[in-house]
């Protein structure tokens, strides 16, 4: 087994995080690669910080240290990656993350720019404290949840500009610039709404899929949550 | 005991960007309607103020604040928030109390100040009374919610920017008569149509301006009409209704179901019904929205708001009640807490002959409608003129 994950840009030689990727969200991708069925048990290894357990809540994976699967962050020569691979010392994963990267979009250097500064940037009089008006444990709750929608069809859309967002994607702003919500509805009837992850403008009708993202920082806290890409 | 609730004076504030304190513009607004009840003492038995309190001033206990000071210092307040419907929903209370006897003489308020702060004050409270879990996580606030529900009214029922433009361009055609407004300025389809997207597909001239103002009003109960006026403004239908929290929970979002539910209830046992409507002041926070209203409310059709705004119905001489003549949240603006205690500011103006260039001829009828969020809360009043 090995399903590998890098970041979804390149620039220069290297894939690097955007704005909204970190090891986490390669995590999920890594796992929705992978194509885990509930239950499993995974160890994780080489990541900076302990992956939280609404990470495995969310995707129905039972975190073991001894697990005969293994989910690790693996610095390569062309970037970041995450990989799901059978139980062992880290594989070499060169090959992969070089396909990886061959298909990866070229970022533009000023985009970069935008999303380093929009990371970077010092906290303001904006930066309320987490948990101001949604506690960490009942997001934590809710993102775990919406981790398990299944893909659905876009009931409708909009693109938000800088008047209209909330203080806390004041940084998602400034990395992206106007960026897209949208409206999903699934098979049983219910909807919901996430940020748009995808390149080009979303349409009504079309299928979208969640993907687990970063969605700002607030006094030096990331908090992520659940987007929707193209299927 | 249900007895006969009468509107005897109002006041407000100009709205628009205050640099006062909330305080401050309540009294403003205090001593307008003051001066407009001269034999009025001053006191009411109770007083419910609504407000969101948007941070940067007294956050609790504001409505003991807000007496201080008046001659009703002591009476029983209440602080009511339910979003930009506050004010909608301290009416009711107060209608409610006055109807059962509870009371003889009640003051409704709503305050908001709103622009003296810096962008990421307003940027953090902006949203905050839309659903915090799901939608703000998503980086909605009010104009990408109700973008959303233009959207996909556009696409079910082929409403048009034009037509949504067309509510601009009559709201602020009326706002350049009112005194009160933020903005006294007409404007053009041209322009409206040309303006920079806030949340596409809904652009500047689409959206409210979130501002600062306070409006207050004086009850009373039948009897003791004759101690302040002999041209009482009957009360006659209170309705309010909630729904879910978050647009996406609702089983159809171009349409406002808490509206269609409270305007029902303000109209039963009337006799009334939309088509009675001289004129109705609604909850215009975006173009979008009073095509809503007016659909849900039952004045046209579902999918007919559009039309009926573009083709001059909801306008002076059109066949539909004249909707917004204050100039509506669109022109007059929006401080969030203030909205509903103003528009029965203008029920009291158009009926006391004190609407200047907007004043309707024989207006006999009219309906207020103030909305919470995206329809999560939703309060509907009836006024009827009480004199020939």
């Amino acid at each position: 087994m090995l399903a590998l994950a890098l970041p979804r840009v390149k620039r220069g030689m290297k894939a690097q995080f955007s704005f909204d990727e970190d090891e986490l969200s390669l995590a999920w991708d890594a796992v929705r690669k992978a194509k885990l069925p509930a239950g499993t048990k995974v160890a994780a290894h080489g990541f900076e910080k302990p992956v939280p357990p609404w990470f495995w809540t969310g995707l129905g994976l039972v975190a073991a240290g001894d697990a005969r699967l293994h989910l690790r962050f693996i610095p390569t020569t062309v970037g970041p990656s995450v990989a799901v691979h059978d139980a062992g010392p880290a594989p070499d994963v060169e090959a992969e993350a070089r396909k990886l990267y061959e298909a990866a979009a070229s970022g533009r250097e000023d985009a970069w720019q935008k999303h380093r500064n929009a990371r970077d940037a010092p906290d303001t009089e904006a930066d309320y404290p987490l948990g101001a008006y949604i506690l960490q444990s009942r997001h934590d709750e809710v993102v775990a949840a919406r981790m398990r929608l299944p893909a659905g069809a876009i009931a409708s859309w909009t693109q938000v500009g800088a008047g209209a967002a909330p203080t806390e994607f004041a940084r998602w702003q400034e990395a992206f610039g106007a960026y897209w919500t949208v409206m999903v509805a699934f098979p049983d009837g219910t909807r919901t709404v996430g940020l748009w992850g995808g390149a080009d403008a979303p349409r009504t009708g079309q299928t979208a899929t969640p993907a687990l993202r970063r969605l700002y920082k607030t006094q030096g806290a990331w908090r992520h949550g659940v987007a929707f890409v193209p299927a | 005991m249900s007895r006969k609730v009468a509107l005897v004076s109002a006041g407000m504030s100009r709205f628009g960007s205050r640099p006062e304190t909330p305080k401050a513009l309540f009294d403003e607004a205090w001593r307008e309607m003051a001066g407009r009840a001269p034999t009025w003492s001053g006191k009411a038995d109770e007083a419910w103020i609504g407000t969101v309190g948007f941070g940067g001033h007294q956050p609790g206990n504001s409505a003991a604040l807000f007496l201080q000071g008046t001659p009703s210092q002591g009476a029983p307040a209440h602080r009511v928030e339910n979003a930009c419907a506050s004010s909608g929903f301290a009416l009711r209370n107060a209608f409610l109390a006055l109807r059962s006897g509870a009371v003889d003489t009640a003051v409704v308020a709503g305050v908001e100040s709103m622009t003296p702060f810096t962008k990421g004050h307003r940027g953090y409270w902006l949203g905050v009374s839309g659903d915090t879990e799901v939608e703000r996580a998503s980086g909605l606030t009010f104009p990408g919610v109700y973008a959303m529900m233009a959207r996909a009214h556009m696409e079910k029922f082929g409403t048009t920017r034009d037509q949504l433009a067309a509510v601009a361009v009559k709201n602020h055609a009326f706002g350049a008569h009112n005194p009160h407004a933020q903005f006294q300025k007409a404007t053009t389809l041209e322009k409206a149509l040309a303006a920079p997207m806030v949340a596409d597909p809904l652009g500047l001239f689409d959206c409210c301006s979130t501002t600062d103002g306070a409006a207050t009003l004086l009850l009373v109960g039948e009897e003791r009409v004759p101690e302040f006026t002999d041209k009482p403004i009957w009360l006659t239908g209170s309705g309010a209704a909630t729904d879910t929290l978050a647009l996406h929970d609702r089983k159809d979002f171009t349409t406002v179901a808490a509206a269609t539910q409270a305007g029902a209830q303000a109209f039963k046992g009337t006799g009334k019904s939309v088509a009675d409507l001289d004129f109705a002041e609604v909850h215009d926070c975006f173009t979008i929205a009073e095509l809503l209203a007016i659909e849900s409310l039952g004045l046209v059709k579902p999918g007919q708001g559009g039309p009926a705004a573009a083709a001059g119905r909801t306008n002076v001489g059109g066949d539909l009640a004249t909707i917004n003549p204050s100039g509506g949240l669109k022109a007059k603006g929006h401080p969030l807490g203030a909205s509903g205690a103003g528009q029965a500011v203008e029920v009291f103006e158009q009926f006391h002959g004190l609407a200047g260039g907007r004043a309707l001829a024989d207006a006999k009828l009219a309906l207020t409608h103030n909305v919470g969020g995206s329809g999560a809360t939703c309060a509907v009043h009836l006024w009827q003129k009480g004199w020939a």
